[in-house]
């Protein structure tokens, strides 16, 4: 218990306070420095008079113009009077301490410092052995708390005892008045005893519990600030990876986070010369675009055309490039294996607009290519306008797709066959597989997971269609089934100038990809342990 | 040795089903490649035919009456040329910055010790999970006076965070105790970036770096949006004038007029000539860099 007393007084568990220098004080010293400045300056106006009037106290003993002189020598007085008075006034308007003073002041503010860095270095210096004296309070306080218990009972049984005492000596002596007052003041005094050690021991015991709590409390401020130290110390180290990270961060948030601020124009009735803060909140709470949307004719046909021509490229679309992997696994001879390969991925480096200028062009109903070909099947003098009809839109964009991308889609299938075990197929063949059970049992299952995973992928981006290739191909004759969200938003914020409803439209698309894309990757972990990202 | 004698075995005896299997999936692929290359075959031949041969149906797969009067024009028109530089212009300095902006992101990103990794690492993927919508985007531009404008073009089209993605991969794959040796002798990050990873770095700075120039090359919508100068578009919009709209309604007049008093067949094809002849040159040279930076997304994309 001694121990804890003296601990107390020591306080290693408070942290060093910073020294408070205010304004004031840095104020007052500036005050004296300058007033210590105007004091030398005083006296040296004060040397040099004393020089200049000797001088010329010299010349008064030689010279003759005696007048001249002694009117020279009021005048110099008067003007060092007069400088010396300008600055004692200076002094007096600065007020504060004196150049002794500020001594003593600025002694103290270094004292003050240096009394601070000397705690804080100590302080700094004990963390190791915090843990332990943490230990040690922790125990101590329930040693501490066991033996005042001890000593409460103590205190109880010696009150107990002392009454007893008193009660035996009151029966052994007579009933006198003596007697029972000698009783009377035993009985108290051991009341009393017994009140002050158990409020003593009481005091005793929220002490110990106060220090313990203070030293956890400062041992998880010490944790804390060595970890602010550690990440400020990392941060510091890494700030050249910073610098690189900058423009890269800034062009996110620059192109991709700021323009979500203009998302806001989904619930507005925006005005091109109000901006979009300054345009007024649309009618309904706000929700007049999306009820425009929601109720709008368009809303069926564009969801119909969205999911549809992304279902129907899954039906086509998603298993060729797998069928073109295997067929290209089959073939033994690599110069053919390699240049069919090789020319399959070539369309999907030609330009969006060049293909829909070959589609276009070859589909023209007087000189395009398949008309051409449609005449001579068929025998017929005229062609057909496909793109005009709405019937033929989605099985020539479905064409145009798997035309373009089926080679290149079918590169990542064809890594995954390469990566497939050779034994696997060598166990095969000893078992008496041929080739078509060999594809069944090794190749296919081989594969599985690469399908599967860009399956989930393909899912994901149901509401996502190339739109630029439908801008270019559709016509307002094939709306009907060409026109996919996408292409209705430009439509209708780009070309039509309706911001409003294009934004709410466009917002409505993104949250539904979003939770797609997201539920599609969340599926994949689960079902495959790989997320895409 | 008995695996290897069994396997010799097993490929000379080929049972009659296998036989026809290969026949059949030679000539199924056979036709593939044919699918593939026919329009450009189509393309070329009609564009070097006789314009009237060509509007009647008589040209299919072999040239009739050869005739590059077409060419001559296009040769002659001053649009294209400039739409032409255009595009390199963009495609060129487009590339370099986009190059330099995303090894400069993606080589902090690759760094696991690097305090604050995983946000920043949301701040690029979220960007890829949810988009904006075209007007705010639009209107962004718009506010920063980056529309018709040149650099412009270069500057909002420059990262893509999937391109970045690939290139953390690969960083990643690069061992820490290149880096560690590096700052022992007192190197700092730049350095270490400069002179260990980056040259270590120069396959997938090919092949991003072609990923980047094909994007550009081939890019028009934003274009078609934001340039409204004819002296700042690039070939594909060009295109798309050229091409696409004087066959579909809704056609440019002017342009339509201009073609009209050519043969528009010819003229059309021809211009699709000369559009993707620089690509089909090179294609054969850079065309493995592509797969390889499949094979390093196939890893995590």
């Amino acid at each position: 218990m001694q121990d804890n007393m003296s601990v107390k007084k020591q306080g290693i568990f408070e942290p060093p306070v910073k020294p408070r220098i205010t304004k004031a004080m840095k104020l007052a010293v500036r005050q004296a420095d300058q007033k210590d400045v105007l004091e030398r300056q005083i006296s040296d106006l004060k040397r040099r008079y004393k020089r200049d009037a000797e001088a010329k106290n010299e010349l008064l003993k030689k010279s003759s113009e005696k007048d001249e002189l002694r009117k020279q020598l009021v005048a110099l007085k008067a003007e060092y009077e007069q400088a010396v008075a300008a600055k004692k006034e200076e002094i007096c308007r600065l007020g504060g301490p004196k150049a002794e003073q500020r001594k003593l002041l600025g002694e103290q503010l270094v004292l003050l410092k240096e009394k601070y860095a000397h705690d804080i270095e100590i302080w700094n210096r004990v963390p190791e052995v915090s843990a332990q004296q943490l230990e040690k309070y922790k125990q101590d306080y329930a040693a501490l708390e066991k033996d005042v218990k001890a000593r409460r009972l103590q205190a109880k049984a010696d009150y107990s005892h002392a009454v007893e005492q008193a009660k035996k000596q009151y029966h052994a002596s007579s009933k006198n008045l003596e007697a029972r007052t000698k009783y009377k003041v035993a009985v108290k005094y051991a009341k009393d005893k017994r009140h002050n050690t158990l409020l003593d021991l009481n005091e005793e015991l929220r002490y110990a519990r106060e220090q313990e709590e203070r030293a956890t409390k400062s041992d998880a401020w010490r944790y804390k600030k060595k970890t602010a130290a550690k990440l400020r110390a990392a941060i510091w180290r890494d700030r050249n990876l910073y610098i690189m990270l900058l423009p890269f961060i800034a062009w996110f948030i620059i192109f991709s986070y700021v323009p979500m601020y203009g998302l806001q124009i989904a619930f507005k009735d925006y005005k091109i010369f109000k901006g979009i803060w300054g345009s007024p909140w649309a009618t309904m709470n706000g929700f007049y675009n999306f009820y425009v949307f929601f109720t709008g004719p368009y809303l069926w046909r564009l969801l119909r055309n969205t999911v549809l021509i992304n279902i129907y490229s899954l039906i086509w679309g998603f298993p060729i490039p797998i069928i073109l992997a295997i067929l290209l696994n089959e073939i033994r001879n690599k110069m053919f294996k390699t240049a069919i390969q090789t020319l399959s991925y070539l369309p999907h480096f030609v330009s969006t607009v060049v293909v829909a200028g070959l589609v276009v062009n070859f589909l023209s109903p007087s000189t395009g290519l398949i008309n051409f070909f449609y005449k001579w099947v068929t025998g017929s003098n005229e062609g057909i306008y496909f793109l005009m009809k709405p019937e033929y839109f989605r099985s020539i964009f479905i064409f145009k797709n798997i035309w373009q991308n089926a080679g290149f889609g079918a590169i990542v299938y064809v890594a995954a066959l390469a990566g497939i075990d050779q034994e696997l197929y060598e166990a095969a063949r000893i078992d008496g597989a041929g080739r078509w059970k060999q594809m069944l049992n090794v190749t296919l299952p081989g594969i599985m997971s690469t399908v599967a995973i860009m399956l989930i992928l393909r899912i994901g981006h149901l509401l996502s269609v190339g739109y630029e290739a439908i801008i270019l191909l559709y016509q307002p004759s094939t709306y009907e089934t060409a026109d996919v969200i996408s292409t209705y938003v430009y439509r209708v914020g780009l070309l039509g100038g309706n911001f409003g409803l294009s934004t709410a439209i466009g917002l409505f698309n993104g949250i539904v990809s979003f939770i797609l894309v997201q539920s599609a990757n969340a599926f994949s972990r689960k079902v495959s342990d790989v997320a895409l990202w | 040795m008995a695996v290897k004698s069994l396997k010799r075995k097993n490929a000379i005896k080929r049972t009659r089903g296998e036989l026809i299997f290969d026949i059949i999936n030679h000539i199924i692929l056979l036709v593939v490649g044919l699918i593939t290359l026919y329009p450009f075959w189509y393309v070329l031949v009609a564009s070097i035919s006789d314009p009237d041969m060509v509007a009647a149906g008589k040209v299919l797969f072999w040239p009739n009456g050869f005739n590059i009067a077409a060419y001559e024009k296009i040769m002659g028109m001053k649009d294209i040329w400039t739409a032409y530089s255009n595009t390199i212009f963009y495609a060129v300095v487009g590339t370099s910055v986009s190059l330099i902006l995303t090894f400069l992101g993606a080589y902090p990103l690759s760094k696991r010790r690097l305090k604050g990794r995983k946000l920043f690492n949301l701040i690029m993927l979220f960007t890829m999970w949810f988009g904006t919508g075209m007007i705010p985007f639009y209107l962004n531009i718009k506010r920063l006076a980056l529309d018709n404008n040149r650099w412009g073009i270069i500057i909002v089209f420059a990262i893509s965070a999937f391109n970045t993605i690939l290139v953390r991969t690969y960083f990643e794959s690069i061992p820490d105790s290149m880096e560690e040796s590096a700052k022992m002798d007192g190197a700092s990050d730049w350095r270490v970036l400069l002179d260990i990873y980056l040259p270590l770095a120069v396959p997938a700075i090919m092949t991003i770096g072609l990923y980047y120039f094909v994007g550009r090359w081939n890019s028009f919508f934003w274009e078609m949006i934001l340039l409204r100068d004819a002296s700042k578009v690039p070939l594909q919009v060009l295109l798309r004038k050229l091409v696409v709209q004087t066959n579909l309604s809704g056609t440019d007049l002017n342009i339509n007029i201009d073609i009209a008093t050519f043969n528009e067949q010819t003229m059309v094809y021809s211009t699709i000539m000369v559009a993707i002849l620089p690509m089909l040159v090179l294609y054969p040279f850079i065309q493995k860099f592509f797969i390889k930076g499949i094979m390093v997304g196939a890893i995590k994309g």
